[in-house]
């Protein structure tokens, strides 16, 4: 099919355009630490296989953002509503299993009432996918998760990578309108298909895991977890926030349910020893989120695993979960 | 190796120990991961090398059962902290020493691009603080593995460099360290793998009031991370574990190794974990302490 073919000049030059119109988010280095960053910053956008520390989540999912300020007056408290940010924004390379997080999280924030602040930031946002058809690093296994990285059909474009250039292609009106910034022309592009992707394993999990919560197993699943959030916070699918006040605001913070504060509360801890809070981790992600929303809230994106400081591969994780039913029952396995 | 698995296997057989903690070898670098081997069959698993970064004497506290861990010269520092604090007694732990040459820098093994690790550490991909490393042998240790490494030559001292930087303008050095602060994520990771951080309740936790504000605006990251320099004071043993975990590469070792000196100078050449009958100075108190600051 014909798809609009772009040279590394059209897209920098593009890309350059398009910053001047709007807020653009695009993976650029930074003392040898690659990351989401408003180009306008400056730095080269990096247009390689590279993956990025921390997910593109932080862009509808501020770490804090303020829900709402207050203001005590004589009698009463003045609520005020937090400063609008409209401006549209374009974010430029992200990879099919952080387009994919985004929608997964959707359902969550729009479940029991309607999250305005991510809503919107969806709706402003003009999202071009650059597509993975081989794996970017060792630790990537969205295609276990079922996620077909050669194509990212909720993007409003998509942009594949050859030998011979790019190929882009809008899926939405804001992605037209973006991609007629680049230029280029049209060609007959070809096949676009994976390969190269690790064999998959089983991440049908969520019966198992419920099954047998109780399992002694859960001790020898991580022990060598240290509680800390770094796996949450790159991971483009945790959600979990924290609530507070800080100098007259509401705030959301990102939480992380790997440390001891986490849903602490004055008269109860409830997970009171670290292999209880890893697995609400993991079951939170292949259990309890498929069973109320019908989807895992992980996309094998590997980032977790690339950057645990004590090396916990979370498909060592699953695998190990697989096998969490006692052996004379015959489950699991 | 071969006596490392041997002497684990013999402890699990006599239930001298309920776990064994070491190291264990990984796909992934540095490659090599914690190991918690419970059964002595999975003993062959354990190894030694130049990719053993991990403290893991940071999973004896709270730990509630009998360990035997692996310690390196320098983690053994803090076991001796943790003593002197009355936080885990001596007989509590079994200790199964070794002699290290070095360990790698892990992001250097990365950038590398390196598929396993070197059979030689070279100077390119040791860890810095390896590079002035004064305890090569574990000491104290219940069960030492193999033989002791002969005397290394430092190649640095342990604080050069941290006159220099810290003569620098005062406002340069805000901002500079703002900036540094600004791609902190407040993951706690630093603080988690440390040994000496076993405060059940953080001052980051305490959120009535929320004296070290969570979000990562406003600077409040400065405030944190100058709150850890205290906690560190007269304490940190520089075993490096806080730099290595920290996902944006925060030079933290200048910040703590900068108080470790300040208190080396004020309290008669003290430094944290050498000298178990040397109590920390900020438990001691000594009448030619220096109270210029108040007289």
């Amino acid at each position: 099919m014909k798809m609009q073919k772009l040279s590394e000049d059209d897209i920098r030059a593009g890309l350059d355009k398009l910053s001047r119109e709007t807020v653009v988010y695009a993976p650029i280095e930074q003392e040898g630490r690659l990351d989401f960053r408003e180009m306008e910053k400056g730095g080269e956008v990096e247009l390689g296989a590279r993956k990025t520390i921390m997910s593109a989540k932080k862009l509808f999912l501020p770490q804090a953002e303020e829900l709402f300020s207050f203001r005590a007056g004589k009698h009463s408290v003045e609520i005020i509503d937090p400063p609008k940010d409209e401006e549209p924004l374009v974010l430029f390379a992200c990879r099919p299993c952080e387009m994919r997080a985004l929608e997964i999280m959707d359902k969550v924030f729009n479940w029991d009432y309607a999250d305005s602040q991510w809503n919107e930031r969806r709706a402003r946002a003009t999202i071009i996918v650059f597509a993975c058809l081989e794996p970017l690093t060792e630790t990537c296994f969205c295609n276990s998760l079922g996620i077909d990285s050669s194509r990212s059909d909720g993007a409003d474009a998509i942009i594949y990578t050859t030998a011979e250039g790019f190929f882009a292609r809008a899926h939405s009106e804001k992605g037209e309108k973006a991609l007629k910034v680049f230029g280029g022309k049209d060609e007959e592009a070809p096949e676009f298909t994976t390969r190269d992707f690790p064999e998959k394993f089983n991440t049908d999990l969520q019966e198992e895991m419920m099954e047998n919560f109780e399992s002694p197993t859960w001790k020898e699943v991580a022990p060598a977890c240290i509680g800390c959030g770094i796996c949450t916070f790159v991971c483009p699918t945790c959600h979990c926030f924290d609530i507070q006040d800080e100098g007259g605001r509401r705030v959301r913070l990102w939480d992380y349910c790997t440390g001891a504060d986490f849903t602490l509360m004055l008269a109860h801890q409830p997970r009171p020893t670290q292999y209880r809070r890893y697995r609400q981790k993991v079951m939170h992600k292949y259990s309890y989120y498929p069973t109320r929303f019908g989807e895992i809230l992980c996309t094998g994106c590997g980032r977790c695993i690339d950057q645990c400081p004590q090396n916990i591969d979370f498909r060592e994780v699953l695998k190990k979960c697989d096998q969490l039913a006692p052996a004379e029952t015959g489950g699991g396995g | 190796m071969e006596q490392l698995i041997q002497e684990a296997k013999e402890l699990l057989e006599e239930n001298k120990v309920d776990v064994v903690i070491g190291y264990r070898s990984s796909p992934l670098p540095p490659f090599t991961q914690p190991a918690f081997i419970r059964r002595p069959e999975d003993c062959e698993q354990l190894v030694f090398n130049c990719g053993s970064v991990y403290n893991l004497t940071r999973y004896l506290i709270g730990l509630g059962e009998k360990a035997a861990v692996v310690v390196k010269g320098c983690e053994q520092r803090g076991l001796v902290v943790l003593e002197q604090e009355n936080m885990l007694p001596r007989d509590s732990y079994l200790v199964i020493g070794v002699g290290c040459s070095g360990q790698v820098d892990e992001k250097k093994l990365m950038e590398g691009g390196f598929d396993r690790l070197p059979e030689q550490l070279s100077d390119e991909l040791i860890a810095d603080k390896c590079l002035y490393c004064d305890q090569h042998n574990t000491p104290d240790a219940d069960i030492f593995i193999g033989d002791e490494v002969k005397s290394i030559e430092p190649q640095k001292e342990r604080y050069a460099g941290l006159d220099e930087f810290f003569a620098q303008d005062y406002e340069k050095l805000y901002h500079q360290w703002t900036e540094v602060f600004s791609r902190c994520i407040r993951c706690y990771a630093c603080r988690n793998i440390c040994p000496l951080c076993y405060c059940e309740q953080c001052i980051s936790y305490v959120n009535m009031p929320q004296w070290l504000p969570r979000s990562v605006a406003d600077n409040n990251n400065y405030l944190f991370h100058m709150r850890r320099v205290l906690c560190m004071a007269g304490r940190c043993i520089d075993c490096g574990e806080c730099e290595r975990a920290c996902p944006v590469d925060i030079p933290l070792r200048t910040l703590y190794k900068r108080i470790a000196q300040k208190i080396e100078g004020f309290f008669y050449g003290y430094r944290a974990g050498y000298n178990r009958e040397q109590l920390p100075p900020l438990q001691d108190f000594n009448k030619d302490d220096s109270a210029d600051f108040i007289l």
